[in-house]
């Protein structure tokens, strides 16, 4: 192996700006970094798993307050911050907001229905932090070389990305 | 006549669902969600995405049932 592909190999690139494109939007790191399919997909499905949670539970599912530790996973997703924002908005804009009633802003769940929208939330949330870790760590070209690497009789081994290793190689 | 209320009064995303008797079903698309997710990070390649996935819904619900199963005997035998 010729000494600068060597060092190359030795010291990995951290993707820490598509790591936190992936923070805002999940799946966008992915996408940043090449992996289109791989990336619509994530965002498809966290997206759909968090949005599932705040269909299921309201805008009181992102109550920091009652369920603080839940919190510091939902937050693991963007979109959370501005949930919680306009959550604590409608809270604090009268008496009775969130009191039974037609007068109230918005109406908190509780029982079995808040834990399934903090479940649904928090989890998306979770395999955020998931994809935002691939995403640092992730090397499609050394992946790519690694793939021909393993390919004993040297035939062209297609990459996550559908593309074709051996080209590049 | 109580649900239709319900239904009629629901505001999307200001009020929850009313699934109070069904809430149990929600866990099978959150395992499908899962499953995918962990299945598009780690699979070096996405042509067996799908199959992988269902597995692997397959096996968490499945645990989940004898789980379930195992602790509600031991609460029946302890009770």
């Amino acid at each position: 192996m010729p000494k600068n592909e060597k060092s190359e190999a030795e010291s990995p690139q951290w993707h820490i700006t598509s790591a936190i494109a992936g923070w805002l939007l999940p799946g966008l790191g992915h996408i940043l970094l090449g992996e289109k399919k791989r990336g619509l997909i994530l965002m498809v499905t966290i997206s759909g798993l968090w949005l599932s949670g705040f269909l299921i539970g309201g805008i009181g599912t992102f109550d920091q307050k009652s369920h603080p530790a839940w919190f510091m996973g939902q937050s693991l997703n963007g979109a959370t911050i501005a949930a919680w924002k306009v959550q604590e908005s409608l809270k604090s804009s009268g008496s009775g907001a969130i009191d039974p009633g037609p007068q109230n802003k918005y109406q908190p769940p509780y029982g079995h229905v808040e834990a399934q929208a903090v479940l649904y939330t928090a989890l998306a949330g979770l395999l955020n932090l998931l994809a935002m870790i691939d995403v640092v760590y992730r090397d499609p070209k050394t992946h790519r070389k690694e793939l021909v690497a393993k390919d004993g009789e040297g035939n062209d081994v297609e990459s996550g990305n559908g593309e074709v290793a051996g080209g590049e190689a | 006549m109580m649900l239709m209320t319900a239904i009629l009064a629901y505001r999307p995303f200001l009020d929850p669902l009313p699934i109070e008797n069904i809430w149990m079903l929600f866990l099978i698309p959150l395992v499908l969600g899962v499953s995918l997710v962990y299945k598009t990070i780690r699979l070096p390649k996405l042509d067996r995405l799908l199959p992988a996935t269902l597995m692997l819904s397959l096996q968490i619900i499945v645990f989940m049932v004898i789980t379930a199963a195992v602790l509600w005997g031991v609460t029946t035998i302890f009770a």
